[in-house]
Protein backbone atom coordinates (compact mmCIF):
# COMPACT_ATOMS: atom_id res chain seq x y z
CA UNK A 1 0.00 0.00 0.00
CA UNK A 2 1.35 3.49 -0.84
CA UNK A 3 2.21 5.61 2.25
CA UNK A 4 -0.86 7.80 1.75
CA UNK A 5 -3.13 4.71 1.76
CA UNK A 6 -1.59 2.97 4.80
CA UNK A 7 -4.11 2.58 7.57
CA UNK A 8 -2.89 4.29 10.70
CA UNK A 9 -4.31 4.89 14.12
CA UNK A 10 -3.29 8.33 15.28
CA UNK A 11 -4.44 9.16 18.83
CA UNK A 12 -2.95 12.65 18.41
CA UNK A 13 -5.80 13.45 15.99
CA UNK A 14 -8.18 13.39 18.95
CA UNK A 15 -6.70 16.73 20.05
CA UNK A 16 -8.26 18.32 16.97
CA UNK A 17 -11.74 17.10 17.90
CA UNK A 18 -13.67 19.94 19.45
CA UNK A 19 -16.56 19.87 21.88
CA UNK A 20 -18.74 21.28 19.09
CA UNK A 21 -17.86 18.27 16.92
CA UNK A 22 -18.88 15.83 19.61
CA UNK A 23 -22.05 17.68 20.54
CA UNK A 24 -23.10 17.82 16.87
CA UNK A 25 -22.63 14.09 16.48
CA UNK A 26 -24.36 13.34 19.77
CA UNK A 27 -27.36 15.43 18.75
CA UNK A 28 -27.62 13.78 15.32
CA UNK A 29 -27.40 10.32 16.89
CA UNK A 30 -29.82 11.09 19.70
CA UNK A 31 -32.35 12.69 17.38
CA UNK A 32 -32.46 9.83 14.90
CA UNK A 33 -32.59 7.25 17.72
CA UNK A 34 -35.64 8.96 19.21
CA UNK A 35 -37.28 9.28 15.78
CA UNK A 36 -36.62 5.60 15.01
CA UNK A 37 -38.08 4.64 18.39
CA UNK A 38 -41.21 6.72 17.86
CA UNK A 39 -41.74 5.41 14.33
CA UNK A 40 -41.21 1.86 15.53
CA UNK A 41 -43.78 2.38 18.29
CA UNK A 42 -46.49 3.93 16.11
CA UNK A 43 -45.82 2.30 12.70
CA UNK A 44 -44.38 -1.07 13.70
CA UNK A 45 -40.87 -2.46 14.17
CA UNK A 46 -40.19 -3.04 10.45
CA UNK A 47 -40.80 0.60 9.53
CA UNK A 48 -38.93 1.74 12.63
CA UNK A 49 -36.05 -0.52 11.60
CA UNK A 50 -35.66 1.39 8.32
CA UNK A 51 -34.57 4.44 10.33
CA UNK A 52 -31.93 2.45 12.20
CA UNK A 53 -29.91 2.78 8.99
CA UNK A 54 -30.42 6.54 8.71
CA UNK A 55 -27.12 8.21 7.74
CA UNK A 56 -26.74 10.05 11.05
CA UNK A 57 -22.96 9.76 11.49
CA UNK A 58 -22.10 10.52 7.88
CA UNK A 59 -24.32 13.60 7.61
CA UNK A 60 -22.74 15.10 10.73
CA UNK A 61 -19.21 14.11 9.70
CA UNK A 62 -19.38 15.54 6.19
CA UNK A 63 -20.60 18.92 7.38
CA UNK A 64 -17.92 19.05 10.09
CA UNK A 65 -15.15 18.03 7.69
CA UNK A 66 -16.01 20.74 5.19
CA UNK A 67 -16.45 23.33 7.94
CA UNK A 68 -13.04 22.58 9.43
CA UNK A 69 -11.00 21.87 6.32
CA UNK A 70 -12.78 24.34 4.02
CA UNK A 71 -12.39 21.77 1.32
CA UNK A 72 -14.83 19.40 -0.34
CA UNK A 73 -12.22 16.77 -1.26
CA UNK A 74 -11.80 15.23 2.23
CA UNK A 75 -15.59 15.14 2.63
CA UNK A 76 -15.94 13.31 -0.69
CA UNK A 77 -13.20 10.86 0.34
CA UNK A 78 -15.03 10.14 3.58
CA UNK A 79 -18.24 9.50 1.63
CA UNK A 80 -16.40 7.03 -0.64
CA UNK A 81 -15.30 5.02 2.38
CA UNK A 82 -18.82 5.18 3.75
CA UNK A 83 -20.13 3.35 0.65
CA UNK A 84 -18.11 0.33 1.75
CA UNK A 85 -19.31 0.69 5.32
CA UNK A 86 -22.88 0.80 4.03
CA UNK A 87 -22.41 -2.60 2.37
CA UNK A 88 -21.16 -3.80 5.73
CA UNK A 89 -24.24 -2.29 7.39
CA UNK A 90 -26.49 -4.24 5.01
CA UNK A 91 -24.60 -7.40 5.96
CA UNK A 92 -25.11 -6.51 9.67
CA UNK A 93 -28.86 -6.16 9.22
CA UNK A 94 -29.11 -9.38 7.20
CA UNK A 95 -27.08 -11.22 9.85
CA UNK A 96 -29.31 -10.05 12.71
CA UNK A 97 -32.49 -10.80 10.74
CA UNK A 98 -31.27 -14.29 9.82
CA UNK A 99 -29.78 -15.29 13.16
CA UNK A 100 -32.04 -13.35 15.53
CA UNK A 101 -34.73 -16.02 15.56
CA UNK A 102 -32.26 -18.91 15.73
CA UNK A 103 -29.79 -17.93 18.47
CA UNK A 104 -29.95 -15.61 21.50
CA UNK A 105 -30.56 -12.15 20.09
CA UNK A 106 -27.68 -10.50 21.89
CA UNK A 107 -25.27 -12.98 20.25
CA UNK A 108 -26.85 -12.16 16.89
CA UNK A 109 -26.17 -8.44 17.54
CA UNK A 110 -22.52 -9.12 18.36
CA UNK A 111 -22.17 -11.41 15.34
CA UNK A 112 -23.73 -8.68 13.20
CA UNK A 113 -21.16 -6.17 14.40
CA UNK A 114 -18.32 -8.56 13.56
CA UNK A 115 -19.85 -9.16 10.12
CA UNK A 116 -20.05 -5.38 9.54
CA UNK A 117 -16.37 -4.97 10.42
CA UNK A 118 -15.19 -7.92 8.32
CA UNK A 119 -17.26 -7.06 5.23
CA UNK A 120 -16.35 -3.35 5.35
CA UNK A 121 -12.64 -4.02 5.84
CA UNK A 122 -12.56 -6.72 3.14
CA UNK A 123 -14.26 -4.39 0.65
CA UNK A 124 -11.86 -1.58 1.57
CA UNK A 125 -8.78 -3.69 0.90
CA UNK A 126 -10.33 -5.10 -2.27
CA UNK A 127 -11.31 -1.70 -3.71
CA UNK A 128 -8.28 0.36 -2.69
CA UNK A 129 -5.90 -2.55 -3.30
CA UNK A 130 -7.23 -2.87 -6.87
CA UNK A 131 -6.87 0.88 -7.42
CA UNK A 132 -3.25 0.77 -6.21
CA UNK A 133 -2.44 -2.14 -8.54
CA UNK A 134 -4.05 -0.33 -11.49
CA UNK A 135 -2.04 2.82 -10.75
CA UNK A 136 1.15 0.79 -10.47
CA UNK A 137 0.54 -0.81 -13.88
CA UNK A 138 -0.08 2.59 -15.51
CA UNK A 139 3.24 3.94 -14.17
CA UNK A 140 5.14 1.02 -15.75
CA UNK B 1 -38.03 -10.26 27.68
CA UNK B 2 -39.88 -7.36 29.33
CA UNK B 3 -42.91 -5.77 27.66
CA UNK B 4 -42.87 -2.20 26.38
CA UNK B 5 -43.26 -0.09 29.48
CA UNK B 6 -45.67 2.39 27.95
CA UNK B 7 -47.98 -0.34 26.70
CA UNK B 8 -47.98 -2.11 30.06
CA UNK B 9 -48.96 1.07 31.86
CA UNK B 10 -51.83 1.74 29.46
CA UNK B 11 -53.16 -1.83 29.51
CA UNK B 12 -53.04 -1.95 33.31
CA UNK B 13 -55.21 1.15 33.32
CA UNK B 14 -52.43 3.06 34.91
CA UNK B 15 -52.64 6.80 34.90
CA UNK B 16 -51.88 8.61 31.64
CA UNK B 17 -49.15 10.45 33.51
CA UNK B 18 -47.38 7.19 34.41
CA UNK B 19 -47.73 5.91 30.83
CA UNK B 20 -46.33 9.17 29.50
CA UNK B 21 -43.46 9.13 31.99
CA UNK B 22 -42.50 5.54 31.08
CA UNK B 23 -42.58 6.38 27.39
CA UNK B 24 -40.46 9.50 27.95
CA UNK B 25 -38.01 7.45 29.99
CA UNK B 26 -37.64 4.88 27.22
CA UNK B 27 -37.29 7.55 24.54
CA UNK B 28 -34.75 9.47 26.61
CA UNK B 29 -32.73 6.31 27.11
CA UNK B 30 -32.86 5.62 23.36
CA UNK B 31 -31.69 9.16 22.63
CA UNK B 32 -28.88 9.03 25.17
CA UNK B 33 -27.60 5.64 24.03
CA UNK B 34 -27.95 6.49 20.34
CA UNK B 35 -26.04 9.74 20.80
CA UNK B 36 -23.28 8.02 22.77
CA UNK B 37 -22.86 5.16 20.29
CA UNK B 38 -22.69 7.62 17.35
CA UNK B 39 -20.06 9.67 19.23
CA UNK B 40 -17.93 6.57 19.93
CA UNK B 41 -17.92 5.38 16.31
CA UNK B 42 -17.30 8.92 15.08
CA UNK B 43 -14.32 9.19 17.45
CA UNK B 44 -12.91 5.92 16.12
CA UNK B 45 -13.28 7.36 12.62
CA UNK B 46 -11.34 10.46 13.72
CA UNK B 47 -8.48 8.28 15.00
CA UNK B 48 -7.83 6.45 11.75
CA UNK B 49 -6.36 7.52 8.42
CA UNK B 50 -6.68 7.67 5.45
CA UNK B 51 -10.03 9.44 5.09
CA UNK B 52 -11.44 6.65 2.89
CA UNK B 53 -10.97 4.12 5.70
CA UNK B 54 -12.28 6.56 8.29
CA UNK B 55 -15.38 6.85 6.11
CA UNK B 56 -16.20 3.19 6.86
CA UNK B 57 -16.96 4.23 10.43
CA UNK B 58 -19.35 6.90 9.16
CA UNK B 59 -21.56 4.02 8.04
CA UNK B 60 -21.24 2.05 11.26
CA UNK B 61 -24.46 0.55 12.67
CA UNK B 62 -24.22 2.80 15.74
CA UNK B 63 -27.87 3.86 15.93
CA UNK B 64 -28.94 0.30 15.16
CA UNK B 65 -26.79 -1.21 17.90
CA UNK B 66 -28.13 1.23 20.46
CA UNK B 67 -31.72 0.91 19.31
CA UNK B 68 -31.71 -2.86 18.97
CA UNK B 69 -30.05 -3.36 22.36
CA UNK B 70 -32.75 -1.30 24.03
CA UNK B 71 -35.49 -2.98 22.00
CA UNK B 72 -34.13 -6.33 23.21
CA UNK B 73 -34.22 -5.05 26.78
CA UNK B 74 -37.67 -3.47 26.67
CA UNK B 75 -39.54 -5.50 24.06
CA UNK B 76 -37.75 -8.78 23.45
CA UNK B 77 -35.98 -10.62 20.65
CA UNK B 78 -38.77 -10.97 18.06
CA UNK B 79 -39.11 -7.18 17.79
CA UNK B 80 -35.37 -6.91 17.15
CA UNK B 81 -35.57 -9.45 14.32
CA UNK B 82 -38.46 -7.57 12.73
CA UNK B 83 -36.63 -4.26 12.99
CA UNK B 84 -33.59 -5.90 11.36
CA UNK B 85 -35.76 -6.68 8.32
CA UNK B 86 -36.64 -2.99 8.03
CA UNK B 87 -33.01 -2.10 8.55
CA UNK B 88 -32.06 -4.09 5.45
CA UNK B 89 -34.23 -1.67 3.46
CA UNK B 90 -32.63 1.31 5.20
CA UNK B 91 -29.13 -0.07 4.57
CA UNK B 92 -29.75 -0.46 0.84
CA UNK B 93 -30.88 3.16 0.90
CA UNK B 94 -27.70 4.00 2.83
CA UNK B 95 -25.58 2.55 -0.02
CA UNK B 96 -27.47 4.78 -2.47
CA UNK B 97 -27.05 7.75 -0.10
CA UNK B 98 -23.30 7.32 0.23
CA UNK B 99 -22.81 6.75 -3.50
CA UNK B 100 -24.82 9.85 -4.40
CA UNK B 101 -23.17 11.92 -1.64
CA UNK B 102 -19.78 11.72 -3.39
CA UNK B 103 -20.74 13.70 -6.54
CA UNK B 104 -23.30 15.82 -4.70
CA UNK B 105 -20.89 16.94 -1.97
CA UNK B 106 -18.22 17.68 -4.59
CA UNK B 107 -20.69 19.80 -6.55
CA UNK B 108 -22.85 21.38 -3.85
CA UNK B 109 -20.69 21.34 -0.73
CA UNK B 110 -21.27 19.26 2.41
CA UNK B 111 -24.53 20.82 3.61
CA UNK B 112 -26.14 21.04 0.17
CA UNK B 113 -24.81 17.68 -0.96
CA UNK B 114 -25.85 15.91 2.25
CA UNK B 115 -29.33 17.34 2.06
CA UNK B 116 -29.75 16.36 -1.59
CA UNK B 117 -28.44 12.86 -0.87
CA UNK B 118 -31.02 12.54 1.91
CA UNK B 119 -33.70 12.77 -0.75
CA UNK B 120 -32.08 9.75 -2.40
CA UNK B 121 -32.12 7.87 0.92
CA UNK B 122 -35.79 8.62 1.51
CA UNK B 123 -36.80 7.52 -2.01
CA UNK B 124 -34.82 4.28 -1.96
CA UNK B 125 -35.85 3.45 1.63
CA UNK B 126 -39.52 3.97 0.78
CA UNK B 127 -39.23 1.76 -2.32
CA UNK B 128 -37.47 -1.02 -0.41
CA UNK B 129 -39.97 -0.80 2.45
CA UNK B 130 -42.81 -1.13 -0.07
CA UNK B 131 -41.07 -4.17 -1.57
CA UNK B 132 -40.96 -5.79 1.88
CA UNK B 133 -44.70 -5.20 2.28
CA UNK B 134 -45.41 -6.71 -1.14
CA UNK B 135 -43.08 -9.67 -0.58
CA UNK B 136 -44.34 -10.27 2.99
Amino acid sequence: MTPSRKIRIQPSRLKKVTRRDMVTRFVFGAAISVVAGLIGHYRGPVTGGVFLAFPAILAATLTLIEHEEHDRVPAAQDARGAVLGAFGMTAYAACVWTLGSRIPTWIALVAGLVVWAVVSAALYFLVWGLRRDRRGRHRR
Amino acid sequence: MGPYLGTVEREAGGGLWEAGLSQWLVLSTRGLCGGLFVMVFALIGELVTPKQFAGVFSAAPAVALAGMSLTLLFQGGPQVTESALGMIAGSVAMIAYCASAVPLVTRLGAVGGTTAALGVWIAVAAACRALITVAG
